[in-house]
């Protein structure tokens, strides 16, 4: 949904009060597929690694959080996992939210989006659904998610979601092995009358396995795409050398499938727990959250001298996970992020006749 | 059709809203609108959670906002008529 610069002075409202407009909430790390790049944990393993984690929320839990959310004023929710459909009670978290206001969205792999259980989940006060997917055939998808015939029913999802009268969104991960069809990604979702988004950020996970980093693009694909179908996305993001920081904290907020507050549900930094503390405990006192609110351009050391910083894409999500730094990278290079920014200013300024950088360093 | 002031009326989860600084906000996703309500508006949005009759709304803020006479009552008549014809308000039963 766009709807264009309302929006964007109600979110530039909310971040300069430190308003959590947009939560995202996962309701269980359980999930159906076993996706390759997965960022919750490796799905080769049968459970979460780390043997110190806790439970995770109670419905119980769950349904306080949502309160809580709500009592600090947030107008987006929603809800992930793992597959937020495996969670046998998400209508009723949906109509929870949804009753109090808030507008409900969810992430899934769509597989389990089948008509009738879609009816339900807009019955309940669902009104839109980001759909994961990770290439345009089953024969790209499948193995990528590891579970033969999930391409045809995240379709059938889809079909079925859309249908139902929810905005429908596919999410598109681009990674070495699916980036030579990015274009019949596009084409499929045209087909199926719905936008899409890529994404070129490949992550390490938050079990801190870095195996999924195996996928990430390389300089010569970048240019590829950005020469060819991401053409279009070539320019200058106006105001981001001076606003290197993310929404993170501000006006989004993360909460972990155990209880734990996150800047953003893509950087697990943990700034308190919900099974001891309330929300609005955390969001307004954490120290952690406090600090990332603090953080000013200069704070980015590398990014805020960087001559690609206009051209940079880099969240602080991405950051903590690959550099182990929110504020990384600590050195130009260190992370995928910052070959993209150089490849995409270059392709910027050959298009306006200045001579290539491509190779050069800042 | 009008809404009889007997019934009780309630917000539909069509569309989101929040209040921010006294100001109510609406978000209809279907109508990809982001619209702000004046105080008489908000004050209605707030009020329609089912508990009360159009009747009790319309007293409310005939008592909350005394200044603005009868308009105010027929200016809340009407917004929640638009309101249930936009499917953003429903009748209920208390």
């Amino acid at each position: 949904m766009s709807v264009g610069p309302q929006f964007t002075r109600l979110a530039a409202y909310a971040e300069a009060r430190s308003v959590p407009l947009s939560v995202t909430m996962e309701i269980a790390l359980a999930c159906n597929l076993r996706c390759v790049h997965c960022y919750n944990f490796d799905r080769e393993l049968s459970r979460h690694p780390d043997p110190e984690r806790g439970e995770e929320m109670s419905d119980a839990e769950i349904h306080r959080v949502i309160d809580e959310v709500r009592a600090e004023r947030a107008l987006f929710l929603a809800f992930t996992g793992g597959e937020p459909l495996s969670h046998p009670r998400v209508e009723e978290f949906i109509g929870h939210a949804a009753g109090l206001g808030m507008f409900v969205r969810l992430k899934s792999n769509g597989t389990l989006m089948t008509a009738k259980r879609v009816r339900g989940l807009h019955d309940a006060g669902l009104r839109a659904v980001d759909v994961s997917v990770y290439g345009a055939s089953p024969e790209r998808h499948d193995p990528f998610v590891r579970q033969p015939g999930a391409f045809a029913r995240t379709i059938v999802g889809v079909r079925s979601a859309r249908d139902a009268g929810l905005e429908v969104r596919l999410s598109f991960v681009v990674h070495s092995g699916n980036v030579e069809e990015v274009e019949a990604m596009a084409a499929l979702a045209r087909e199926l009358a719905v936008p899409c988004n890529f994404d070129t950020h490949v992550t390490a996970r938050h079990d801190r396995s870095r195996s999924s980093l195996d996928l990430s693009l390389d300089r010569a694909a970048l240019e590829g795409l950005f020469r060819g179908p991401f053409a279009a996305v070539v320019s200058p993001i106006r105001g981001r050398r001076s606003s290197i920081a993310c929404p993170c904290a501000r006006s989004v907020c993360g909460i972990g499938s155990c209880g734990d507050v996150y800047p953003c549900i893509g950087a697990p930094l943990p700034a308190g727990n919900l099974k001891t503390k309330s929300f609005a405990e955390i969001w307004r006192h954490s120290p952690t959250l406090q600090w990332v609110r603090g953080l000013r351009a200069e704070d980015f050391s590398a990014c805020s001298v960087c001559d690609h910083a206009s051209y940079c894409r880099r969240t602080s999500g991405v950051m903590l996970n690959n550099t182990g730094s929110f504020t990384g990278p600590r050195e130009f290079g260190d992370d995928l992020s910052c070959v993209e920014a150089e490849v995409v200013h270059g392709i910027a300024d050959e298009s306006i006749g200045m001579p290539g950088r491509a190779a050069v360093a800042p | 059709m009008s809404v009889p002031l007997d019934d009780h009326v309630r917000r539909t989860t069509k569309a989101a809203w929040q209040e921010l600084d006294g100001e109510t906000v609406l978000l209809v996703s279907a109508e990809a609108k982001l619209l702000g309500l004046n105080a008489v508006a908000g004050r209605i949005w707030q009020l329609a959670d089912g508990t009360r009759s159009l009747a009790a709304i319309a007293e409310t803020l005939e008592r909350e906002f005394a200044g603005g006479g009868s308009a105010v009552r027929d200016d809340a008549l009407s917004f929640v008529d638009r309101l249930v014809a936009r499917g953003l308000m429903e009748r209920c039963n208390p």
